[in-house]
């Protein structure tokens, strides 16, 4: 995640912003997978940023299960089709990798499942949607930063 | 086939829908109980 730099939720701290990251993964394995990546990419980045686990720059961050869809479904993010998760470009991505001979795991969950990134503002409004028009399409830290600080 | 015809990607602009989720830490929380800016981001599948 771009978003979990610390340099970047230094930025959240001053702006006085909190992360809600929903997962419709069941809560179980939502908190085994954030377990994971916390311990094997997370907390290892953070020497390099002067930092330690106990000043825990995630504290502004929640891990949410929706695995009934629901708030998926009110906030708009159906599926995708097939194409455009399995167009051209992803294909050869996963090509390239084979080459560099990087292990490609098979996921668990559904592969079509949408999702996205919203900006709530203090006044209850949305300030950024946005959805991209396949996996690999994210809004900027920039364009965040800039909503949450409307 | 997608189904995003049939569902409505809220505009900037519009009220957030509100929600009240399970955390990990097994406490349940409510969009709207906190006022403060607030990016939610909604995961594709796992790696």
């Amino acid at each position: 995640m771009q978003l979990h730099q610390p340099q970047v939720l230094k930025q959240y701290e001053q702006l006085d912003a909190r992360i809600l990251i929903i997962s419709f993964v069941p809560l179980e394995r939502l908190r085994s997978w954030s377990d994971y990546w916390c311990k094997t990419f997370y907390y290892p980045s953070l020497p390099q940023n002067q930092l330690n686990e106990a000043q825990d720059p995630l504290a502004r961050s929640t891990f949410l299960a929706d695995p009934a869809l629901n708030t998926y479904k009110t906030y708009g993010l159906g599926r995708y089709s097939t194409l455009a998760v399995y167009g051209p470009q992803i294909l050869l991505q996963y090509a390239k990798w084979a080459v560099q001979g990087k292990k490609i795991r098979r996921p668990n969950e559904d592969t079509l499942q949408r999702g996205g990134d919203f900006v709530v503002g203090q006044d209850g409004r949305i300030k950024l949607a946005h959805t991209g028009k396949n996996q690999s399409e994210r809004p900027s830290v920039e364009s965040i930063l800039k909503a949450l600080g409307k | 086939m997608s189904n995003d015809k049939v569902l409505r990607l809220p505009k900037v602009g519009d009220m957030a829908p509100d929600f009240e989720l399970a955390a990990i830490d097994r406490s349940k929380v409510k969009r709207s109980k906190h006022p403060q800016p607030t990016h939610i981001t909604f995961l594709r599948h796992l790696a």
